[in-house]
């Protein structure tokens, strides 16, 4: 751990020590609350409440099994939520990199009318952010039939968003000489862009898809107003700890937590070099 | 010579169908769904801010707002006053939140720990962290108990169903939810300056202070710019964690959690058109101040994009 002081003056090194306490104070303050849900999950419900900093007296293994039947919200049960959680995450979020990724080589590598404006329209949509729109979207889902459908997938097929930018420098910076190979072996558009250029674009696409799926996983906002039936996990937390006047189960609740952030703390673990390394907004003069 | 010319263009433009229908291919959906779900509910929106419960045509909705906005102690201002504090929060602790990439950049003692162990408030999902918060908060919260003492009350506060706490709580919980910044672009930006330039840096006897001021920051300064730029434009959106610890109770209330309650208490109701109109109505005169700060900013936000690379 210390080698890296070799080369580093005094002053340095007690500056670095002196930062590192105080990153571990924030980050012992986040491992704290994860610790907390992980033992509120093992203890009873009185005991959650009782006494909230104390060790189970004893362990309830089974709340972490019972979590799988008892977690149900207006008739959707864990395993419906679960569903959701995977449809509305992994299916919007890989739909819509696909199409911004193929939009962004469309217009990074053909002319069509209008392939110039594209970039400088969603420069403008970066930076002049319109409000109090989501009535008028609430009105038109609801008038298309797509409030708690499983069909909202289509809103998600979206380019105009900063992943585009991301591509389309990905793609400016890509030799287009394996295109020009195919094209002499007699390969058409669809086959180069499908057989050569797409995969080499897949560790940016496998990274910018894990950021996005790891906080469409995790967020209710949207599901909690646009599928307010259809509960992803998310959703159905926040709508069981609202209905917890009738039934008080935090113990469940809290296991619940716990399972549902494993899935994205294993991949983001696993896949963390991926992550790190392929996403960069950088600029650097020199 | 017009012979040669008509000669060329004859044959450089066979229609290549195959090559149109890909172009189809590629842009037909992204284009559709930016209409649809974009232009259409935008121009929606605005034409719904001039209407008046009955659908007819009025100013109705922004004579509310201006008189709602004027009066210190609606709704409204309080979101407007709690957004600023929020901007402002936001603006102070921007450059902390960028040492902290480079410091682990820089690689202090236990980088590789904290770089993971920072991720944790995103990949633990909001609504579970906030709920362990609430409770740390609480009547029996161990910070609750840290705030009686250090305030010296004679009983132990609920922090976020006190006015005199609460505001500062949400705050709070945001300045340490966001500890950590944005670890992925941070990381990259730093990742990405030469290691050669600051060996040489090292070689000719250059300290860590001037290192860092006069190599790295110039260095990293495109990303900063860019950054700094966003958060301007987006102003209008800072808030804290409101929706999940207080719904905008106790004095804690933003625009955007304003803007979101709007919708998560009125969606389920039958008439819900006079709710969307009012709001679409504040969304536009919010629009219309964001827009004017973004042309302001113009000739600075043309340089940030220019000069960043993605």
């Amino acid at each position: 751990m210390f080698k890296n002081f070799q080369r580093k003056s005094p002053g340095e090194i007690i500056l670095h020590c002196f930062v590192s306490l105080i990153f571990l104070a924030v980050a012992a303050s986040y491992l704290y609350i994860f610790i907390w849900a992980v033992l509120a999950g093992f203890k009873t419900h009185t005991e959650v409440v009782l006494f909230p900093y104390d060790l189970p007296t004893v362990w309830h293994w089974e709340n972490y099994i019972d979590v799988f039947t008892l977690l149900e919200v207006n008739g959707n049960n864990f395993w419906d939520m679960l569903f959701n959680s995977v449809w509305f995450s992994v299916v919007c979020v890989g739909a819509q990199q696909l199409t911004t990724v193929t939009f962004a080589y469309c217009c990074s590598k053909y002319t069509f009318p209008g392939s110039k404006l594209v970039y400088p329209i969603i420069l403008v949509m970066i930076t002049l952010p319109l409000y109090g729109n989501s009535g008028a979207m609430y009105t038109l889902l609801k008038t298309l039939g797509l409030i708690d459908s499983y069909a909202q997938v289509i809103t998600s097929m979206n380019a105009f968003t900063m992943f585009y930018l991301y591509y389309t420098a990905y793609f400016k910076n890509l030799s287009w000489t394996y295109a020009e190979a195919a094209m002499i072996d007699g390969a058409n558009d669809f086959q180069i862009y499908f057989r050569v250029m797409l995969p080499q674009a897949g560790p940016i696409f496998g990274a910018l898809f894990l950021t996005q799926w790891i906080s469409i996983w995790n967020s209710y906002d949207s599901a909690l107003i646009y599928l307010p039936n259809t509960p992803t996990l998310p959703v159905g937390i926040y709508q069981f700890n609202t209905e917890m006047i009738y039934r008080a189960r935090l113990d469940i609740l809290f296991a619940a937590c716990v399972i549902i952030s494993i899935p994205a703390i294993i991949l983001f673990t696993v896949f963390n070099k991926v992550i790190t390394s392929n996403v960069s907004l950088g600029g650097i003069k020199g | 010579m017009p012979q040669t010319n008509t000669l060329i263009s004859k044959k450089k433009k066979p229609v290549n169908t195959i090559r149109v229908l890909f172009i189809l291919f590629c842009i037909t959906i992204p284009i559709l769904n930016w209409l649809i779900f974009y232009v259409y509910t935008n121009f929606s929106a605005f034409f719904m801010a001039f209407m008046n419960k009955d659908g007819v045509w009025s100013f109705d909705n922004f004579t509310r707002f201006f008189n709602e906005f004027t009066l210190p102690t609606s709704q409204i201002s309080e979101a407007f006053r709690n957004t600023f504090l929020t901007f402002g929060i936001l603006l102070i602790t921007f450059p902390l939140k960028v040492l902290v990439s480079y410091f682990i950049y820089k690689k202090v003692p236990g980088y590789n720990f904290f770089r993971i162990v920072f991720f944790f408030p995103t990949i633990i999902f909001s609504v579970a962290v906030s709920m362990v918060f609430t409770r740390m908060v609480g009547e029996s919260g161990i910070v609750s108990q840290v705030v009686r003492d250090m305030v010296g009350l004679d009983y132990i506060p609920e922090l976020l169903a006190d006015s005199r706490f609460a505001n500062w709580t949400v705050l709070a919980n945001m300045i340490w939810i966001g500890f950590p910044g944005d670890l992925i672009i941070w990381g990259g930006t730093f990742a990405r300056i030469p290691t050669e330039v600051l060996e040489s840096g090292r070689i000719d006897g250059v300290n860590w202070w001037t290192e860092f001021t006069k190599i790295t920051v110039p260095m990293v300064w495109p990303t900063v710019s860019l950054q700094m730029v966003l958060m301007f434009c987006g102003i209008f959106g800072a808030s804290g964690n409101v929706f999940l610890l207080t719904k905008g109770d106790y004095g804690t209330m933003t625009l955007s959690a304003w803007m979101y309650l709007q919708m998560y208490n009125n969606v389920g109701t039958v008439d819900t058109t006079n709710v969307f109109n009012y709001l679409s109505a504040v969304g536009l005169c919010i629009t219309v101040v964001a827009v004017t700060i973004s042309l302001l900013i113009r000739r600075w936000t043309d340089k940030a994009f220019e000069e960043v690379e993605f």
